[in-house]
């Protein structure tokens, strides 16, 4: 088991958003997660790759227990990364932007330049280099976004709705990236959707979240239409 | 509606009155006067003003600023009368007709103060130029005031007496047209003691205060400041008495052939009542801190 | 419009005559004011920064304190600054009063709430996801700081700027504290301020161009650098 959730609950405030008692990830593997809006499908992921910690439970990760202390947090930040749904680049170049992680890391400069080139020809940005990063579209913006986070190979892949608003050419773009890199790579990606279709194409496992508990956990998607 | 009708039936009469009481004060005899900082820090105007408006009815509107500016305020016609302390350019402002005439009201002095310990050792010396050649040679400290106000004129004439090798700084400007020349002398080489700082009297005192140096001051100002604030300064008289330290007070009314808008009638009334017995006297009986300040010149 | 055209030929022809005086003076203004916007800016954009995310009792109270600060006349600070380093103040014996240092004190306390105020309001503006993205990236908290600073550097410059405008044009601190020594503390506007007093009307005026177009060139400059990054 990659992460193994038990009786988290997050709070905000009195509210509670999110409520699993039991929860595990296998790694390798590509899981769906659905549900309507305000799930808590976002503060799941959030808490999955640790940029938000729970109001009560623990979590085993690679089963060691988590300590969340910042520090700590921070380490494990390393191994997981997120996509967010509308995803922001920094205003600098396109290569300055896939670079970011890896400059973080100390990787070398040279072993920096062969891996970004290879990861902007893995999403097809190649060519964008040199552009600047806030004049891109869409589609564009969502490559770039998974390049740079593509570049740290990290052990799990987060994406909150990586396909919203894009069109029909850039979602099956994505989709395919996403479908690579877990065969090649045997990164473990957990992706959210409204899209039925890509569930059924892409995710080995789906989980469906309301209002914040986990209401079943099986491979068939809960509707086809 | 009736209601807003009746309080603007209150209001108008309340404005009308305002208004009449307003013009009424502008007819009144209200006169501008531009001075020097020195002459209204002395506090004489505040004993001789209220007597004026008791005997003619006048009242003045005082605008203390440096000598240079307040020549430059009668010039441009800001106001209706000047009272300053720069003789040579009271004349040439009377000779360029923007004054009718100078009334020579009174005088004071200069004084040479300096710190305690006198480092030039200039006291007890023969004359004010000697006094300066003193400074100059001891390279002590010196603050110019640098403000080319009456005071900084009087300390270019010593100073050009002195025998001191001088410096002069010229600046180029136009002025309607035609280029002109501002200049001002200072000793050669000086910059080491010689600091001009381009302040008005306190200030400068204050500075050479601070600075324990020597500087040229009005006694008035300095008494002020000696011994008539609750931080008293160190600095000391080193040198006073040579007859060239005279500060000569003149008041000009405006000519209102230039600027038809002055009152003239009411500047020279002021002018004449300066020069009356009772105001001279005033003047001559005027003390501060026990000293006095001011001597009358006789009769014009 | 007489004095407006003819300031404007006397201060060309004051450039024009490499005036050694007027370059003192504009050398004066521009580095008292550097150092001033420097040592501003070093103090206010991190401290702008860790008030802007921080999250601490009193926070709000003490961004209305700051803005409040913005209203701070020079003449307060100069008396406040004048009487520690004055002769008879705690710290007469530095022998600090009418010295560029003594200008440069004031002026870092009359600019210090501009640059920490405007650095707050810029990166508050930066989005929420910057922070996030850097995180999830693996950056700690420096490196964090670090990409948000960058995100906001524009915003940031801009409050550099506005300080520098507003020291370089200020007068009321560069008098009391500087104290117009010629040669020393004679900056642009106490300069302007003794012509004035002087009734040399066109000498202010012309002074004046000069700053105005000293700043404008200055502004220019950054303007540049900021296009230059943008694209």
């Amino acid at each position: 088991m990659l992460y193994a959730l038990s009786k988290i609950t997050r709070k905000y405030g009195s509210r509670t958003v999110l409520d699993i008692p039991l929860m595990e990830i296998e790694k390798g593997a590509i899981y769906a997660l659905l549900g309507p809006n305000g799930a808590g499908k976002t503060t799941l992921l959030n808490i999955l790759g640790f940029l938000e910690v729970p109001t009560t439970g623990d979590i085993l990760y690679s089963s060691k227990p988590v300590n969340f202390s910042e520090s700590s947090l921070q380490n494990l930040r390393k191994e997981v990364v997120m996509i967010d749904q509308h995803p922001i680049l920094f205003t600098s170049t396109v290569y300055k932007n896939v670079e970011f992680g890896l400059k973080i890391r100390r990787v070398p400069q040279k072993k920096r330049g062969i891996i970004i080139e290879e990861t902007l020809d893995l999403v097809g940005m190649r060519d964008f280099e040199q552009a600047q990063a806030h004049r891109l579209s869409g589609g564009e913006t969502q490559r770039v976004a998974l390049a740079r986070a593509l570049v740290v190979s990290p052990e799990v892949l987060l994406c909150d709705e990586p396909t919203s608003n894009l069109d029909v050419e850039n979602q099956a773009a994505i989709i395919n990236t996403l479908k690579q890199i877990n065969e090649q790579r045997k990164i473990t990606i957990m992706f959210t959707t409204h899209y039925m279709y890509q569930v059924s194409s892409l995710a080995h496992h789906t989980f469906f979240l309301d209002h914040g508990k986990l209401t079943t956990a099986q491979a068939e998607p809960f509707c086809q239409g | 509606m009736q209601k807003r009708y009746s309080i603007l039936k209150v209001i108008l009469p309340v404005i009308a009155i305002l208004l009449i009481y307003g013009v009424a004060l502008g007819e009144d005899k209200i006169i501008k006067m531009a001075t020097t900082t020195s002459t209204q820090a002395s506090g004489l105007l505040d004993v001789l003003l209220p007597e004026l408006e008791k005997d003619t009815g006048i009242r003045v509107k005082v605008f203390a600023k440096g000598t240079g500016a307040a020549i430059r305020d009668g010039m441009d016609g800001n106001v209706d009368v000047i009272f300053v302390h720069a003789k040579e350019r009271e004349e040439e402002f009377i000779k360029e007709g923007y004054g009718t005439k100078r009334y020579a009201v009174m005088h004071n002095d200069f004084v040479i103060i300096g710190p305690s310990d006198d480092p030039a050792g200039i006291r007890g010396g023969t004359n004010a130029a000697s006094a300066l050649a003193g400074i100059a040679k001891a390279e002590a400290l010196f603050i110019s005031r640098g403000d080319d106000s009456g005071t900084h004129t009087k300390e270019q004439a010593l100073w050009k007496i002195t025998g001191v090798p001088l410096e002069v700084r010229k600046t180029e400007i136009l002025k309607k047209g035609k280029k002109r020349e501002i200049s001002f002398v200072f000793p050669e080489n000086s910059i080491a003691w010689y600091i001009s700082i381009g302040q008005g009297m306190g200030k400068t005192i204050i500075y050479a205060d601070e600075k324990h140096a020597y500087t040229l001051s009005d006694r008035g100002t300095y008494i002020k400041y000696k011994y008539g604030r609750k931080e008293s300064i160190d600095l000391e008289i080193v040198y006073e008495g040579d007859p060239l330290l005279n500060n000569p007070y003149g008041v000009i009314p405006i000519n209102p052939a230039r600027h038809p808008h002055v009152k003239h009638d009411l500047a020279e009334k002021f002018a004449s009542w300066l020069i009356s017995p009772k105001a001279q006297s005033l003047i001559a009986n005027y003390r501060l801190m026990g000293e006095q300040l001011f001597y009358v010149e006789g009769r014009r | 419009m007489e004095l407006l055209t003819d300031s404007f030929i006397s201060a060309i022809l004051l450039i024009a005559s490499l005036d050694p005086e007027v370059f003192s003076i504009v050398w004066v203004s521009l580095k008292v004011s550097g150092i001033s916007t420097l040592i501003a800016s070093l103090m206010g954009a991190p401290l702008g920064f860790l008030i802007a995310y921080g999250s601490f009792k009193g926070k709000r109270i003490l961004i209305v304190c700051l803005n409040t600060m913005l209203a701070l006349p020079t003449v307060v600070i100069g008396l406040f600054v004048y009487s520690f380093i004055s002769r008879r103040g705690i710290f007469g014996p530095f022998d600090l009063l009418y010295t560029q240092k003594a200008i440069i004190i004031g002026q870092v306390i009359l600019i210090l709430p501009i640059v920490t105020t405007l650095t707050i309001a810029a990166i508050s503006r930066i989005d929420e996801r910057y922070r996030k993205t850097a995180m999830t990236l693996g950056a700690n908290r420096w490196q964090t700081a670090c990409v948000i600073f960058r995100e906001a550097r524009f915003g940031i410059v801009a409050a550099v700027i506005a300080a520098f405008g507003r020291v370089i044009a200020e007068v009321g601190i560069s008098m009391m504290l500087g104290g117009n020594a010629r040669g020393f503390t004679r900056t642009m506007t106490t300069a302007m301020a003794l012509e004035y007093d002087k009734g040399e009307f066109i000498l202010a005026v012309a002074l004046g161009i000069i700053l105005l177009v000293l700043s404008f060139g200055i502004n220019l400059i950054f303007h540049f650098f900021q296009g230059r990054t943008r694209t």
